[in-house]
């Protein structure tokens, strides 16, 4: 029973964290079945994987009955931040590992000031039409991110929140429901992979499930509500703490 | 033209049957836990199947809404990103 609690409370605050900021929850999931459900994590990544994509379809309605997903985007974004990722975690074994992580460590603080600071241009008009400029703009992003997200093992959704906002002036609720719209397609196919390597723990993952549709149905509506600032605090702490994480090892060993 | 100007009626309603039918598994699943942990998880498998195919029929509705508005591309799109993604499961699968 404790084991029991212990699961579905994992997945309630990765589903509240993950709806709210349009992530998917792994950066909180696998930590906490670590180190508090003292799992192992070569079971603790598919758990959070499939939790992802249910993650994805809970808190995303939320965003869909409010129209802040950009349908047009999703499927431009899906596709790029998919091809990243295979080539990312493809081109792992030919990359010094400490460079990538410093790499993604400095990406990540500067994303994270940049994005506190918020930005001054007006939001894309509702409504209109993505330029081409705007849909290869797009498709760079993503496959930035996803190649990023590919070498160091984490989703791309981390850098791809921020740039939509920043870079293709999407507002901050559009941009977090396209996200939680998106990611659930590329965590179902790792879902199936898991799969077929039989690599999930179905013990462990039905509780963190049933946490986690319920904690993405409150972290959508709360998402979409929520003012901006408060969204970017908190994403900023994410952030940082992503950063220390990364980089705290091999930047050591650079001083060190 | 945004997410705004593609009716998302059906997928909306798509996502809520999905939801309370992953409900239904996964309350079976957390109500048997304590009893039967074997049995618990036999459903959760049944219900992570599920949600893999409830994924796929999310990207035919996505498809067929894009249809409906008229935008071919992004139609064609959708067929991209299904072959996109098993050509993930096989690559990740072999590697």
């Amino acid at each position: 029973m404790p084991d029991l609690l212990t699961y579905l409370g994992c997945g309630l605050a990765a589903g509240l964290l993950g709806g709210y900021l349009g992530l998917g929850g792994g950066v909180l999931m696998v930590p906490y079945l670590v180190v508090i459900a003292g799992q192992n994590i070569k079971m603790a990544v598919p758990v959070s994987i499939a939790a992802i994509a249910v993650n994805s379809l809970s808190s995303s309605t939320e965003y869909l009955k409010k129209g802040m997903v950009d349908l047009e985007l999703v499927v431009v974004l899906a596709i790029s931040l998919t091809i990243g990722n295979i080539v990312g975690s493809s081109a792992l074994q030919y990359v010094p590992m400490d460079f990538v992580q410093i790499l993604f460590t400095v990406v990540l603080v500067y994303t994270a000031v940049v994005f506190l600071k918020g930005r001054k241009k007006k939001d894309h008009p509702e409504g209109e039409s993505h330029t081409n400029t705007h849909l290869v703009l797009a498709v760079i992003l993503a496959l930035a991110a996803g190649l990023l997200g590919g070498l160091v093992g984490v989703g791309g959704g981390v850098l791809l929140v921020p740039a939509l906002f920043l870079v293709l002036r999407l507002p901050l609720t559009t941009a977090r429901g396209t996200m939680t719209f998106m990611f659930g397609f590329s965590a179902a196919a790792s879902t199936v992979v898991f799969l077929l390597l039989e690599r999930i723990d179905f013990h462990v993952v039905g509780p963190v499930i049933f946490g986690i549709l319920f904690g993405a149905k409150l972290g959508g509506l709360l998402g979409t509500s929520s003012k901006p600032l408060t969204v970017r605090i908190i994403f900023f702490v994410v952030l940082m703490y992503l950063a220390v994480r990364l980089g705290w090892e091999p930047i050591g060993r650079l001083i060190g | 033209m945004t997410g705004r100007r593609i009716p998302t009626g059906g997928l909306i309603r798509l996502h809520q049957i999905l939801w309370y039918t992953i409900f239904v598994f996964f309350l079976a699943v957390c109500a048997l836990y304590p009893f039967d942990s074997d049995l618990s998880a036999r459903i959760a498998f049944w219900g992570v199947i599920l949600i893999v195919a409830g994924t796929v029929v999310r990207i035919v509705v996505l498809s067929e809404l894009f249809r409906r508005a008229r935008r071919p591309g992004l139609w064609a799109l959708c067929g991209v990103l299904l072959v996109v993604l098993i050509g993930t499961i096989f690559l990740k699968y072999l590697d």
